[in-house]
């Protein structure tokens, strides 16, 4: 099945010689290769993605331009629901969402990372992947009590105002906290801190130690050693806890149901009332322009930063 | 491992900030656990201390059974996905195309769970409808049910969900692995899965790990696309959602929210405590190897 | 037989097309029961007499194996219409008012033979020939479904605080409420709900509240707007559990919402709050929900089953513990007399109380300027889009 040893040579292109290529290799040996039959395998995930995403996928596209009837849809080609969509409010708080969304990326970032490059530094090694789980914790009850859990300690009469009020800091209850944008904020936060601390935590894997004894050493400060080291080192892991927590703001529609103002929204649950209503033309739409979106930011962040870089330290 | 630099206050306060951080993120979870000894439930202005709901809890045989189907699709889908992460990191090392294979990958994160759903709704229904054809032409009575939904149709949508979180985890772990060992070991005759199993699987591991653990928590925490595509079960996150719709969560609900939350804090709270006892006795070892004379 | 029992046979079914996973197969395997079950889609509120559906079997003298289910209409049409709904259930709930007109058109239910449901002979006025109710459960003549609970959606308020009964919709916009009155996250009812203020407080014209125009729904939503901009709303509440939390939390005082809403908090804030359910002398949106055989149930044999729950639907039995539990209206009359002449189930003060309900329904049913539930108005579109606005705005 396999070739001999001496042709089971490196799998970098790169790697030296010693190589043993048979004369004239048949049409099934050039198919498998040298690793043989394993190797299409690995293409296993792909070829499933493809199956179950990519194709269902194309197919959102395809019905986001059918007509709608009454109950379910036809097909034809139109605009309408696109239309529909930018004329109709939903564009603004669409908006709205979005910009929500990125204050909560940018507040576990401030809170979460920190914590990632503390948990490298200074607790013993043995014991680190330990305490990222305690990170994990709150995981473990649904995401639905949690979320509710928040009311009673956000709400007119909870446990934050409640205590507020006990040591005289205010007079009276502060109801900006919930029912409102910073409601939902504070509850992305709490829901999706978590990301940003696994995947900060593992992209400082990837930082050796000595690189802050080099800091050190060269009398880099704290904030410098910070902005210019470490944050450029662990792109990666900053990048996909943005990702996670962004898309997840955008998309969990429980968040701004239960802790938001009246009718605050956030693209999910935007999608999610189209769909109640069973305009899924509309729906469909509202989800390729999600995609689109944040297609778009990506490229948008390339040109600027060269996004390319991020997958350098991965390579 | 302390530097000679820094200071123990400083230090004292870091760890005071992450455990602060680590309470607040705790404090739904143990309003929670709290509330689920409340004989009025969530919400009340009133509050009794009662066990009841923990004693009836077991019995709710909804609940139970519900929970018995989260943990059956948790587990499918680590089983599936994490292999399949696995062997998506690898090809991502050795294929051309990075950028389009890594969109490919990461795209399912951009689409809400509702489209998601749907869409695989209506290819699943094409699927099972091209299925059962193929079954009756072929006299093939096994073959009419593939795609139908049940358990395997909520499987894939969970592992479609899961999968780019898998990757992009295995893949930050596998960057600080360096191939040249895999290369060194196919040299010295190993195949390529004893390469990866012997040699470079134990390095990964604790990342491999996370990305299970993550992979169980987002499966967990799931409840619209299983929604859609499950066959005739529920799981805890659809008995919830369903209770918080209709008829509001019962307390049963909440004490099995309760057990599950003090059973996960119990065993990683253990964990770590042995972890820090360990690492303690073996930096001392250590510091005793180190210097023998300072030590004792 | 339990749920887990019917959906071992479902997973083995998939289980044989997946080699992947046939490692499941043998984790924990009961026996399989001999009768069929009926196979129930249905919400939690559908129940009475027990946490779990044992009480309704006992009654039915039937098997149910059950599956939960929101309230959603796209998830019963994805699931019937798209999805493998006729596979999977034998029976269904839902609103009616148009889901059984959507369900029937797309032949996913079957007609029903009242003659085989000895209750219906003790149905509601309302749902017989000629009555208002009537299309609520048929389509194009022919009756599609057995109405299990009604209710006429009205207010919920907080009269600790108040210290007074409102009886008009328009205390839901006194500026000395600003911030403490939520409304339903849904547009149906709470447009119906303000149409029906507007139209009868004559503010807009309206015809018809339950199917209105793209221009009076604009118009209605523009009020709505007004006092959303001036911060009159908390927020919207959308889910019991929600509905209940911010009545029992104390954040808000005035709350249009459903009458099991109403019930729920005032059990939970025990005498810290007195939460009542007040009737509006301009009307309110009425509702039903109801219970569907589908075409698969049929071919399955299941029609037996179906009527014998049915019947237990519109039994006096369920009617009153349907009252007395959720506060949801029953469907037959007699229901009074059932109550009086069972004191073991019902003693004096629980009597009390539900007679107590039952009257305030009924008059609040009565209202001339009601208005049915209308699950798919002809001009949805205009509803959803100006429903955007009012949340952008």
């Amino acid at each position: 099945m396999t070739v001999t040893r001496r042709d089971k040579s490196s799998i970098s292109p790169t790697a030296g010689g010693g190589r043993d290529i048979p004369a004239s290799p048949s049409a099934w040996q050039r198919l498998i290769g040298e690793d043989g039959l394993q190797k299409w395998a690995f293409y296993a995930p792909v070829a499933f993605m493809i199956l179950f995403f990519a194709i269902p996928m194309m197919l959102t596209v395809v019905w986001s331009v059918f007509e709608r009837t009454q109950f379910w849809m036809e097909p034809g080609f139109t605009l309408f629901a696109y239309e529909n969509f930018f004329n109709s409010a939903r564009v603004e708080n669409y908006l709205y969402s979005m910009i929500h969304s990125a204050w909560a990326v940018v507040i576990s970032f401030a809170l979460g990372f920190p914590i990632a490059v503390f948990v490298r530094r200074r607790v013993p090694k043995v014991a680190q992947h330990r305490v990222i789980l305690l990170f994990i914790l709150p995981f473990m009850i649904s995401e639905l009590v949690r979320v509710f859990a928040m009311r009673p300690i956000l709400g007119r009469y909870g446990i934050l105002n409640t205590f507020f009020m006990n040591i005289g800091l205010i007079d009276e209850p502060i109801t900006v906290i919930l029912f409102s944008p910073l409601g939902v904020i504070i509850g992305d936060v709490v829901s999706f801190l978590p990301f940003m601390v696994f995947a900060g935590f593992l992209a400082m894997e990837a930082v050796q130690l000595y690189v802050f004894e080099v800091c050190d050493d060269l009398g880099a400060g704290g904030v410098r050693t910070f902005r210019d080291v470490i944050v450029p080192l662990a792109a990666p892991g900053i990048f996909a806890g943005s990702v996670f927590i962004f898309v997840n703001g955008l998309g969990v529609a429980l968040v701004p149901i239960i802790l938001g103002g009246p009718g605050a929204v956030n693209a999910g649950l935007i999608v999610n009332q189209a769909i109640v209503a069973l305009d899924f033309p509309l729906a469909m739409a509202i989800s390729t322009i999600m995609i689109v979106t944040l297609i778009a930011l990506l490229y948008i962040g390339h040109r600027l930063f060269d996004l390319t870089k991020i997958l350098e330290p991965i390579n | 491992m302390r530097d000679d630099y820094s200071s123990e206050l400083g230090h004292k306060l870091k760890w005071a900030y992450l455990l602060s951080i680590v309470f607040a993120l705790l404090a739904p979870v143990f309003y929670v656990i709290y509330i689920s000894f409340n004989e009025y439930g969530f919400g009340a202005r009133i509050y009794e201390f009662t066990t009841d709901w923990y004693r009836v809890v077991l019995g709710d045989t909804m609940l139970v059974a519900s929970l018995e189907w989260t943990i059956y699709l948790a587990v499918g889908a680590v089983a599936t996905t994490i292999p399949m992460g696995l062997m998506s990191a690898k090809l991502y090392k050795r294929t051309r195309h990075k950028v389009g294979f890594v969109t490919l990958m990461l795209s399912p994160l951009f689409v809400p769970a509702d489209i998601l759903a749907s869409s695989l709704l209506v290819f699943f229904k094409h699927l099972s409808g091209a299925f059962e054809w193929l079954g009756g032409a072929l006299g093939q009575g096994w073959l009419q049910t593939w795609f139908e939904l049940g358990f395997l149709t909520a499987l894939i949508g969970q592992i479609i969900y899961t999968l780019p979180y898998a990757f992009v985890v295995i893949l930050i772990t596998m960057s600080r692995y360096h191939p040249q060992q895999t290369e060194a070991a196919r040299g010295c005759g190993a195949n390529a899965w004893q390469a990866f199993w012997q040699v470079e699987f134990p390095q990964i591991k604790a990342g491999v790990f996370s990305a299970c653990a993550f992979v169980v928590i987002l499966s967990f925490n799931e409840a619209t696309r299983t929604a859609l595509l499950k066959g005739g079960f529920d799981t805890f996150s659809n008995v919830l959602v369903s209770q918080m719709l209709n008829v509001g969560m019962s307390e049963e609900s909440y004490a099995m929210g309760g057990i599950m939350s003090i059973v996960s804090m119990t065993v990683i709270g253990s964990l770590i405590i042995y972890t820090l006892i360990r690492s303690e006795r073996l930096e001392r070892v250590a510091r005793a190897k180190a210097e023998p004379l300072m030590s004792g | 037989m339990k749920q887990q029992e019917f959906t071992r046979r479902m997973v083995l079914q998939s289980m044989t097309a997946a080699a992947a996973v046939t490692g499941l197969g043998g984790l924990s395997m009961r026996q399989a029961e001999a009768a069929d079950p009926l196979r129930l889609w249905a919400a939690g509120i559908h129940k009475v007499g027990a946490k779990d559906w044992s009480a309704m079997e006992a009654q039915a003298g039937i098997k149910i194996a059950y599956t939960t289910k929101s309230a959603r209409a796209d998830e019963s049409i994805q699931k019937m219409v798209v999805g493998d709904g006729n596979k999977l259930f034998d029976a269904m709930t839902d609103n009616g008012g148009g889901m059984e007109d959507a369900l029937a058109s797309q032949n996913v239910i079957v007609p029903l033979d009242t003659s085989k449901i000895p209750n219906w002979k003790n149905i509601l006025p309302a749902y017989r020939d000629g009555g208002s109710a009537l299309n609520t459960i048929s389509y194009k003549g022919k009756v599609y479904a057995t109405p299990m609970i009604s209710n006429a959606d009205s207010m919920a308020y907080d009269y600790k605080v108040l210290g007074f009964h409102p009886t008009s919709w328009d205390v839901l916009f006194d500026s000395q409420f600003k911030g403490r009155v939520a409304l339903q996250n849904d547009f149906g009812p709470t447009l119906t709900n303000m149409a029906i203020y507007l139209k009868q407080s004559g503010k807009i014209e309206i015809a018809n509240p339950s199917d209105m125009t793209p221009g009076e729904v604009k118009a209605v939503c523009q009020f709505l707007i007004d006092f959303k901009k001036k911060g009159q709303f908390r927020t919207f509440w959308d889910g019991f559990q929600n509905g209940v939390g911010i009545l029992t939390s104390g954040e808000v005082l005035l709350s249009s919402c459903w009458e099991p809403i109403q019930i729920v908090a005032n059990r939970k804030t025990g005498d810290k709050a007195d939460i009542r359910y007040g009737s509006m002398k301009e009307g309110h949106q009425a509702w039903n929900n109801m219970i569907m055989l589908t075409k698969g149930g049929r071919g399955r044999g299941a029609d037996d089953a179906y009527y014998k729950l049915a019947n237990v639907y519109l039994s006096p039995w369920f009617g009153a513990r349907t009252l007395a539990g959720l506060g949801f209206g029953a469907q037959m009359v007699g229901v009074d007399d059932y109550i009086k002449a069972n004191p073991k189930d019902f003693p004096a003060a629980k009597q009390k109380e539900v007679l107590d309900i039952l009257s305030r329904k009924t008059a609040r049913l009565a209202n001339k300027g009601n208005s049915w539930q209308n699950v798919f108005p002809k001009n949805l579109r205009a509803y959803q889009d100006w429903w955007a606005r009012l949340q952008a705005a």
